[in-house]
């Protein structure tokens, strides 16, 4: 079992680095991260069977060392997004125009963490709604909600740069 | 029908296949009529797209997972286990003393100093961190925060117009912290890192030029080290707020020094809003 819990763990690295920095935005935490979550996978006494269920396992290892990390700093984090980043009078209509990476990039940056982790999990991991809320622990509509408003968020603040 | 809005959770439930059947044909039929729908559709689409590439690129060359199933046989003896843990110390004793040697008072300044500028660029770059959940202005120019559900008392900088945004306890850099964050009405952002004072920090204000352009200034009160740091800050604005808080923290401001700080509130050069 520790050999198959070593290939998915190189199967699922990047994408686990990169859950990593959505939560931390620093890449040498994500780093951090990583390795906690390796350890823990690999001295685990029992692992889930099936690849979907593994995959969760182990980014729910990596939430739970995030979350660990959080209360040894017991850092002050605040989540709402501000009503006035996600309004619908401002949504970028996709004018004309490409939304490139590097926008798309620094407005990921910007967002508060429990929204960029729900764009991460579905965007960069590929978790379906049902996966993501089962991982975060709120319901469904909660990561509809979310991934909504994030959206939303980054669309405007796409336009507003394009407007700068 | 023809005419009904789709919410904007729904279209997201659409392009990520989320979507029912019921509700993803209905969707589909209004995108070949509604040139709106069609719109935002194709925008969220994009957005997806670009998203999933700009978290790749982001997250290119993970590092190498350093654990491995197969580890070093474990210390099968008390003696190896007793002869390890005595080696250990050792290192530790040696690198304790050589670090007591070589970090000197104003490395130990500098050291604390840098603890607080990376917090300060970590809180910089992350604008969705809102305002602490309550905090009470005070007559006295401190206001009352709540941390980590503990109420402390931090510095009240309406005053000098920029509100308090975001309180950390950070421990760190031997002891525990408070990370204070402020927020101008031109978007600039000062930090005010509040800790245990180094050996060898000046109880008078030094203005201190960061390699990265950020402008930080010291002072000490008793034992409690200050350092408040700022980028793209109005000089004159910054030494103004800086020498309120100098003063707040060492006695209750007097009425000239509040007026200076909030005067500036409005001149010089705006803070980039990036």
């Amino acid at each position: 079992v520790a050999a198959s819990i070593e290939d998915e763990l190189e199967r699922y690295r990047a994408r686990l680095f990169g859950y990593g920095l959505s939560l931390t935005g620093n890449r040498e935490e994500a780093g951090d991260l990583l390795q906690e979550c390796a350890v823990r996978a690999l001295s685990a006494r029992s692992v889930p069977d099936g690849e979907p269920a593994r995959r969760a396992w182990l980014f729910r290892i990596l939430r739970n060392a995030w979350i660990d990390q959080h209360r040894r700093r017991r850092v002050v984090e605040l989540v709402e997004l501000d009503e006035g980043r996600c309004d619908d009078h401002v949504l970028w209509s996709g004018e004309r125009g490409i939304i490139d990476a590097i926008a798309v990039r620094q407005a990921l940056a910007r967002l508060p963490v429990a929204y960029r982790e729900i764009v991460s999990l579905v965007d960069l991991v590929g978790f379906s709604y049902s996966e993501a809320a089962e991982l975060v622990g709120v319901p469904i509509g909660t990561v509809m909600s979310r991934l909504s408003r994030a959206r939303k968020a980054l669309l405007k603040d796409i336009g507003s740069a394009r407007d700068r | 029908m023809a005419n009904r809005r789709f919410s904007f959770e729904e279209l997201n439930a659409y392009v990520d296949g989320e979507a029912d059947a019921a509700l993803a044909a209905e969707i589909a039929a209004a995108a070949a009529s509604d040139r709106r729908a069609a719109e935002e559709i194709a925008a969220i689409a994009q957005l997806k797209a670009v998203s999933r590439t700009a978290l790749e690129q982001v997250s290119a060359a993970p590092p190498p997972i350093a654990a491995r199933a197969k580890r070093p046989p474990l210390l099968r003896t008390a003696a190896a286990r007793l002869g390890a843990l005595a080696a250990s110390l050792l290192l530790v004793a040696l690198l304790a003393a050589a670090g007591l040697r070589l970090l000197q008072p104003a490395d130990q300044a500098q050291a604390w100093l840098s603890t607080g500028a990376l917090h300060y660029q970590h809180w910089r770059d992350d604008q969705g961190r809102q305002a602490p959940t309550r905090f009470d202005g005070h007559n006295d120019g401190w206001a009352e925060a709540s941390v980590a559900g503990t109420l402390g008392y931090v510095p009240d900088l309406s005053a000098a117009r920029m509100q308090l945004a975001h309180v950390a306890v950070v421990s760190e850099a031997g002891g525990d912290n408070l990370f204070v964050g402020y927020v101008g009405r031109n978007g600039c952002r000062l930090g005010l890192w509040i800790g245990a004072a180094p050996e060898g920090l000046p109880e008078d204000l030094v203005v201190r030029d960061q390699a990265n352009g950020e402008t930080a200034a010291t002072w000490r009160v008793g034992g409690t080290a200050y350092a408040a740091i700022a980028r793209d800050m109005d000089e004159e604005r910054f030494q103004a707020v800086v020498g309120y808080l100098h003063v707040t923290t060492r006695r209750a401001p007097r009425e000239e020094t509040v007026r200076m700080a909030g005067s500036r509130a409005g001149g010089g050069a705006p803070c980039l809003l990036s």
